[in-house]
């Protein structure tokens, strides 16, 4: 399936082309090379969800996740590269958002939602008045950048995440041959193994992938 | 050679100590390279003690790039033993007769300037091995690299850390170029046989030093951000934000920033045996630094500051962690300052002598520095000169300085500042972000348009202040979120000194110093006209918010109506 309309408040650039690939990879990771995925979480994960709403709403009904977790330790939320004051802004359909814990520097601070510090990027502030509320179910990018990665990684992939296959397929050709003896990956619940992972015609695709992940001791795996 | 008590410059550390000697002892339109310039280097109000975070270093002179008053700081060892060593600042003044090249030792026994002329053009790495063999390794040096010799305008001044590396730089305009003026190549600090300076009030001290470091501690930023990855850790939200300048300021977003952001590198130095979380001088708690080992896991470099990995990566288009560790590397040892290499380096992209993106290329042009080609001295004056010198028109300076990290089209306020601090363009200006906490001025309504010029002046003010009690910068962000931890730092300074200061006048003291600094560049001819960012950032759009910088040179002129 793909949704190719474009969406008018993108920051500078039209809302991305979605296209889902069939196939779920489910990994099994030893701890230690949850490491490996930090840049694709950084890079952004897509997730489906069954309606819009706010980031408040997202956060709390739809991902699971505290609002004092969201209160406390998310200090800083962008918005399609806009930073948000309130988590009451509406979250659309292909929008992004990126998520920090508390940063250093003025303009750590300057980004932190409703800081002190906000006016002096007021010019890039995101404004709820400019956008009309989303219908229906729609995809919405997730970056986490510093500590979210750790604290809120293992947290979406537990409940399933999208990537783009060309990420994926980095990822799997990056690990090394060790991680084959204590680590696992099923496709559509048929092992993978290195020789596997090479035949994959995935190539650099922009095609979403399912990949849900568990970490857990080497002894677990193996 | 002399040594005099500290007079009327009792009771000042750090910024408020070098400003106020400059202000005070340096005619405004001397030629900065000349025997009426001065260079002051103080240690902070808490160097020496057993008071965390203090061991900050201050160098203050005219500039040479911007020719105005300067300061710069750095961390490391030497503010810890020159307090130790009981001196509240070196002065260099003069010019010597001819080229000849000191070291200057300070010991327990005393003060010796040693002709040396076999340190003539030495990386500041060899220079400091060769102190180590002469000195042994109980001592910490501040030095200079070629480029502080040529004189050039970005030219640094190497302070070592705790491994007796020298990789803490006080950077920012040209005062290696002042020490190289002065024939100084070294100034070898060794504190042996001292002990740590001990407070009026010991057991307050102790206990104010206690909360200080517990309130460090459980601040998310000093606790836990700035541990785990350093100052990097901007590099996504920066370009989140579109505000991470890329391929000399052309846009506010860089594909490549997953590659070098804090998160990656503090991943490659665990990965390489390297260091993540690692202090560069004794007594900091926050350990914001780490240590990064190329390919073949040996050691390279500190691990590079966001400043640093911005100005050689992302402005330059390069996305090869391993490019710009040897670009800092560099910078190090020629003694040269980060941002304004990675700027220069990025105005020569943009005059096509290579092209963005290319790592090989920006190691060579850093190269020709040292080597002192004549390229290389173009390069190594700065990117205002390189501008000229290659036709180009978007060159990021403020009075000659290299702007840092952040465009100021995306984040307007930080541009009020870059725009006013009589420093030129400079990221630490305002970067105490304690403003609300200590209500310099009253409480700023964020609602409020006018409150970013408003909240520049505030944060000049409280950084000016931060700076004058010589502590790393990194403490502002505890400051700001907990009083009691504000509380704690003035409650430190009163129980060393037997004084009984309040925060109010802790402000007054940076509204000081920043007076004096701004008077001195009046003196030395500046006017409200300098006090203004490039053109092209009014007139070029930055993408992706397609925005450019609109505050007025009304609002501007505001900042300094205190
Ligand atoms: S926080 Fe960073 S810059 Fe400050 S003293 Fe510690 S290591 Fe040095």
């Amino acid at each position: 399936m793909a949704f190719c309309e474009n969406s008018a408040d993108k920051v500078g650039q039209p809302a991305p082309c979605i296209t889902v690939a069939s196939g779920t990879l489910v990994l099994l990771l030893p701890a230690q090379y949850f490491q490996r995925l930090l840049a694709l979480l950084q890079q952004g994960f897509w997730l489906r969800v069954p309606a819009a709403g706010s980031i408040e709403t997202l956060f709390c009904h739809s991902w699971g996740l505290s609002p004092v977790y969201l209160a406390s330790r998310i200090q800083t939320i962008f918005l399609n590269g806009q930073p948000v004051d309130s988590v009451a802004a509406l979250v659309g359909d292909r929008d992004t958002l990126a998520l920090s814990a508390a940063m250093p520097g003025l303009v750590g601070a300057t980004f932190r939602k409703g800081g002190v510090c906000a006016p002096l990027r007021a010019g890039i502030t995101h404004r709820n008045e400019t956008r009309s509320p989303a219908t229906g179910p729609c995809w919405v990018q997730v970056k986490l950048f510093n500590l979210l990665c750790q604290e809120l990684g293992p947290h979406f992939l537990a409940r399933g995440i999208w990537w783009p296959q060309g990420l994926v397929l980095t990822f799997l050709q990056g690990l090394p041959a060790v991680f084959w003896t204590v680590g696992q990956v099923f496709l559509d619940g048929r092992p993978l193994d290195a020789p596997a992972v090479a035949r994959l015609p995935w190539h650099q695709g922009t095609e979403l992938v399912g990949v849900t992940g568990r970490l857990c001791s080497e002894a677990a795996v193996s | 050679m002399r040594t005099e008590p500290v007079g009327d410059y009792a009771g000042l550390g750090g910024r408020a100590m070098t400003t106020t000697v400059v202000a005070l002892e340096v005619p405004p339109s001397c030629h900065p390279l000349g025997a009426a310039n001065k260079l002051v280097i103080a240690p902070g109000l808490l160097s020496g003690s057993l008071a965390a975070m203090s061991g900050r270093l201050s160098v203050g002179c005219k500039s040479p790039l911007t020719g105005g008053i300067k300061e710069s700081n750095a961390g490391g060892q030497p503010a810890q033993v020159l307090a130790r060593l009981g001196y509240a600042a070196i002065v260099l003044e003069g010019k010597p007769p001819d080229d000849t090249l000191y070291k200057i030792v300070i010991n327990k026994d005393g003060v010796n300037f040693i002709p040396d002329n076999s340190l003539k053009m030495l990386g500041n790495y060899d220079v400091v091995a060769r102190m180590q063999q002469e000195f042994g390794d109980k001592i910490a040096c501040i030095s200079i690299g070629p480029a502080g010799e040529m004189k050039l305008g970005a030219a640094s001044i190497a302070c070592t850390d705790m491994e007796l590396r020298p990789t803490r730089h006080c950077g920012r305009g040209g005062v290696g170029a002042v020490m190289g003026s002065k024939g100084v190549k070294v100034i070898v600090l060794d504190d042996s046989g001292l002990d740590l300076r001990r407070a009026k009030d010991p057991e307050k001290f102790r206990e104010a030093n206690r909360q200080f470091v517990a309130g460090l501690k459980k601040h998310p930023i000093t606790g836990e951000a700035l541990p785990a990855y350093g100052t990097n850790v901007l590099a996504n939200i920066v370009n989140e934000a579109g505000a991470y300048p890329t391929n000399n300021f052309s846009t506010g977003r860089f594909a490549g920033v997953h590659n070098i952001s804090g998160e990656t590198a503090a991943e490659l130095e665990k990965a390489r045996g390297g260091l993540a979380t690692h202090g560069c001088h004794r007594g900091c708690t926050i350990r914001c630094s780490g240590i990064y080992h190329d390919k073949s896991h040996n050691y390279l470099t500190k691990q590079p500051e966001y400043e640093t990995v911005w100005a050689h990566g992302a402005n330059c288009g390069i996305d090869d962690m391993d490019a710009v560790a040897m670009l800092d590397r560099l910078d190090d040892d020629f003694g040269l300052d980060t941002i304004e290499m990675g700027a220069t380096i990025g105005v020569a992209m943009e005059a096509g002598l290579i092209r963005f993106g290319d790592a090989e290329g920006a190691i060579n042009l850093l190269k020709e520095v040292g080597k002192g080609s004549y390229l290389g001295r173009i390069l190594g004056s700065g990117a205002a000169v390189a501008g000229k010198v290659f036709g180009v028109e978007r060159v990021p300076v403020v009075k000659n300085q290299a702007l840092p990290a952040y465009d100021p089209r995306a984040v307007q306020g930080i541009g009020v500042t870059y725009a006013t601090s009589p420093m030129g363009a400079d990221h630490t200006a305002g970067y105490a972000v304690a403003t609300n906490l200590l209500k310099v001025g009253g409480d700023v309504d964020p609602l409020k348009p006018e409150g970013q010029v408003e909240l520049s002046r505030n944060l000049q003010i409280a950084t000016a202040a931060l700076d004058s009690t010589g502590m790393c910068l990194f403490v502002a962000f505890a400051l700001l979120d907990q009083p009691e931890t504000f509380q704690a730092l003035i409650d430190m300074i009163n129980a060393f000194y037997g004084l009984s200061m309040t925060a109010d006048d802790v402000m007054a003291l940076g509204k000081k110093v920043l007076k004096l600094e701004r008077d001195f560049n009046r003196r030395a001819g500046f006017s409200k006209e300098q006090d203004r960012l490039p053109d092209f950032f009014k007139k070029e759009i930055l993408p992706p918010h397609n925005v450019t910088f609109t505050v007025t040179d009304e609002e501007l002129d505001a900042v300094f109506n205190f």
